[in-house]
């Protein structure tokens, strides 16, 4: 097991800290919340292996962070977090390079849990690959 | 549905009611300021900060478990979303009284 980085993105509190919570369970998770994109921005230098981001971001557009996350890292994963069930927008931004979509229901907190194991087993796969080659 | 389902969120928390009760602190203040901006935009009929106000509401609804605040954001939000004006003035009330609701119930003593 590897220790993920995980930044996440939220400007509402309650679910930022449920969201925290949920991933924090898991010990090999290290988990940090930003209430913005640009204090994400500023944090870029941690190096995180996710970020996951919500679309409603207050006054910031996400397209516009998801680039710039996408300037400093290309490797990092984005998982989108959206209130809105919207298949052209989740079309759009998987167009942008994000890992993933997921829709803000009451099922989203095991949606995220799955994603970020999916995400581990991906590095594992990655870093052992490299140590071959 | 509930005004809050408490079983589901304590579930969703490993039933830790110590963060339970941290939990309502930060939803009590998110709350109360939502609802002064959602009020604010609709004083100025700001359709988009409407539809903003009543995202970041129910966002924190679906999280929270407040199941009829959340449903009663989800339609303001819609349309507003569409620009229904006429009909989003009448849904507006059911909105106002949920979250007073939930202010004046649920988190009253928090």
């Amino acid at each position: 097991m590897i220790m993920l980085k995980i930044f996440l993105v939220d400007d509402d509190m309650p679910t930022a800290k449920i969201l925290y919570y949920n991933l924090s369970q898991n010990r090999n998770n290290d988990v940090k919340i930003f209430n913005s994109g640009h204090d994400c921005l500023c944090n870029m230098h941690l190096k995180p292996e996710i970020i996951t981001l919500d679309y409603n971001l207050c006054g910031e557009s996400c397209v516009e962070i998801i680039d710039r996350i996408k300037q400093y890292d290309k490797e990092v994963y984005i998982i989108i977090i959206s209130g809105q069930q919207d298949v052209a927008t989740a079309v759009k931004l998987m167009k942008k390079g994000i890992y993933d979509y997921i829709v803000k229901d009451v099922h989203h907190k095991t949606a995220l849990n799955n994603v970020v194991e999916e995400i581990r087993k991906k590095i594992i796969a990655e870093r052992q690959d490299k140590s071959q080659n | 549905m509930l005004h809050f389902n408490k079983q589901k969120l304590l579930k969703s928390i490993s039933y830790n009611e110590e963060f339970l009760n941290d939990l309502m602190i930060v939803a009590k203040k998110s709350l109360n300021q939502y609802s002064v901006d959602l009020k604010e935009s609709v004083d100025n009929k700001d359709m988009n900060k409407i539809l903003t106000h009543a995202h970041s509401i129910k966002g924190m609804a679906v999280s929270m478990y407040f199941e009829r605040l959340a449903n009663f954001s989800r339609i303001v939000e819609n349309k507003a979303k569409y620009s229904v004006y006429l009909e989003l003035m009448l849904d507006l009330p059911e909105l106002f009284n949920e979250i007073d609701y939930v202010l004046d119930n649920i988190l009253k003593d928090i």
